[in-house]
């Protein structure tokens, strides 16, 4: 590594020394990947403005909130989506997919023994399918005053419905914003191919 | 990529004088260019990249962020500092070093913050560019810009950086900027005249190759880092267990 140091005041890189770096820097991404599919660790969601496709054969949560929300896009202009609130849940063998353009990205999680664990997940989505069952469920209630999922309401005067629980199988929502504060992904795996 | 040791020298001092009589396109060329080669130019250029590819796939409406709270103001933050530190390593070179690691560690954590580190490719884009800036080295003597050609001599800035890194003394460029008047000596091919060489450091040769390997040291000690925060990401009272042994590493290094 004694090499001349270029001319002139110009720099240059020391492969040796971006090595050194970037193999621990590997190492680490590694790990954080291993302990996420282990759910040791917990990720947190925030996307938008992509659309984007989340299937689960099950899905069981407390605390369910839905109303309608009008978004605005560049090229659709102004249509509505249906925003859903849960306030914990578990899901198994989720799968979600992205197109970035490039390519498709799909995540899938919860396809062994140990379920997707999430808390405060709100989806906006335009197309929502599955078999549902609510418990306690009150529909028609003003948006504004909301409870079941802490902080998350909709516009005063506007259409929504809640309830205590919810359990649904065969979900696919075809979903253009979602949040989750937590999310633990057990068996995750992560790869470029063809949409759930 | 970015290594120019070899094909495309700079031309040598001879040149620099005919700077003045180049047309304006011409020195701008050279401009950009000595401003591109004389920072961690590809480094901070995929750890902008990174930030903004990850603060793109993350445009949750503020409200929900705020609901979500420290977790959802993380996901923000983690690549807003990001493309600031790719941002700095451009602008103050000087503490690439800093920029760099953090650069690193950043985009570890945005996999945890920030919808997996904006699906993966911002992480990598952060973590590639931040060990790239931080295996870039500063050239020898930067000579007089164009701008510092007309404004007179000054004092070179690298000299603080030398003997923070320790590794970066050998390199003969300080004894340069403490010459009065500061002017270039004209370099053979770029190799400093042995004078040089011996006078300022006795440490020499062995010096250098002691150097690096505290540099190395450090490194390993500060990537170890993100590894220890990752490992104990809730526990703090566990997170602080490991800490110890990290700070072990560097005095032990550095002795």
């Amino acid at each position: 590594m004694t090499e001349n140091a270029a001319v002139g005041g110009y720099g240059r890189v020391r492969w040796r020394r971006f090595a050194l770096i970037l193999m621990p820097a590997l190492a680490a991404v590694i790990i954080l990947v291993v302990l996420t599919a282990q759910s040791v660790l917990a990720v947190s969601f925030a996307i938008s403005g992509v659309p984007f496709t989340v299937t689960a054969s099950q899905l069981n949560g407390q605390g369910f909130e839905q109303f309608g929300v009008l978004d605005h896009s560049v090229t659709r202009g102004n249509f509505f989506l249906a925003s859903s609130a849960i306030r914990t849940a578990t899901l198994s063998h989720l799968c979600l997919s992205v197109n970035l353009g490039l390519a498709i990205l799909k995540i899938t999680a919860g396809n062994g023994g140990s379920d997707v664990s999430g808390s405060d997940l709100v989806i906006d989505a335009d197309r929502l399918s599955g078999n549902a069952s609510f418990t306690k469920i009150n529909i028609g209630q003003d948006a504004s005053t909301l409870t079941q999922v802490p902080g998350v309401k909709g516009p005063a005067g506007a259409f929504a419905l809640d309830s205590q629980t919810v359990a649904i199988s065969n979900l696919r929502t075809h979903a253009y914003a979602t949040t989750a504060g937590t999310f633990t992904l057990p068996g995750l795996s992560l790869r470029f191919g063809s949409p759930c | 990529m970015d290594s120019y040791g070899g094909g495309d020298r700079e031309p040598e001092a001879s040149d620099e004088y005919e700077t003045v009589e180049l047309g304006p396109i011409r020195r701008a060329l050279l401009a950009w260019q000595r401003w591109r080669r004389t920072r961690p130019f590809w480094g901070g250029l995929l750890i902008i990249l990174g930030g903004g590819e990850i603060l793109l796939s993350e445009q949750a409406p503020l409200p929900i962020v705020i609901h979500v709270g420290a977790q959802g103001l993380a996901g923000y933050l983690v690549p807003i500092v990001l493309v600031l530190c790719g941002v700095l390593l451009w602008l103050s070179p000087t503490q690439q070093t800093f920029y760099s690691v953090l650069a690193v560690v950043l985009a570890l954590g945005s996999w945890v913050t920030s919808n997996l580190g904006g699906f993966f490719v911002g992480l990598l884009l952060g973590v590639i560019g931040g060990a790239l800036a931080f295996a870039w080295q500063r050239g020898e003597d930067p000579g007089p810009s164009l701008r510092e050609e007309l404004r007179g001599p000054r004092k070179s800035p690298s000299e603080g950086l030398g003997l923070v890194l320790g590794d970066e003394a050998r390199d003969g460029s300080d004894d340069d900027a403490e010459r009065p008047g500061g002017a270039p000596l004209p370099q053979h091919d770029g190799e400093p005249l042995p004078q040089e060489d011996a006078e300022p450091l006795p440490k020499g040769a062995g010096g250098e190759s002691g150097g690096s390997f505290r540099a190395d040291g450090m490194i390993t000690g500060v990537s170890a880092l993100p590894l220890i925060l990752a490992i104990f990401p809730r526990a703090s009272s566990q997170s602080l267990a490991p800490s110890p042994g990290a700070h072990h590493t560097k005095p032990r290094a550095a002795s």
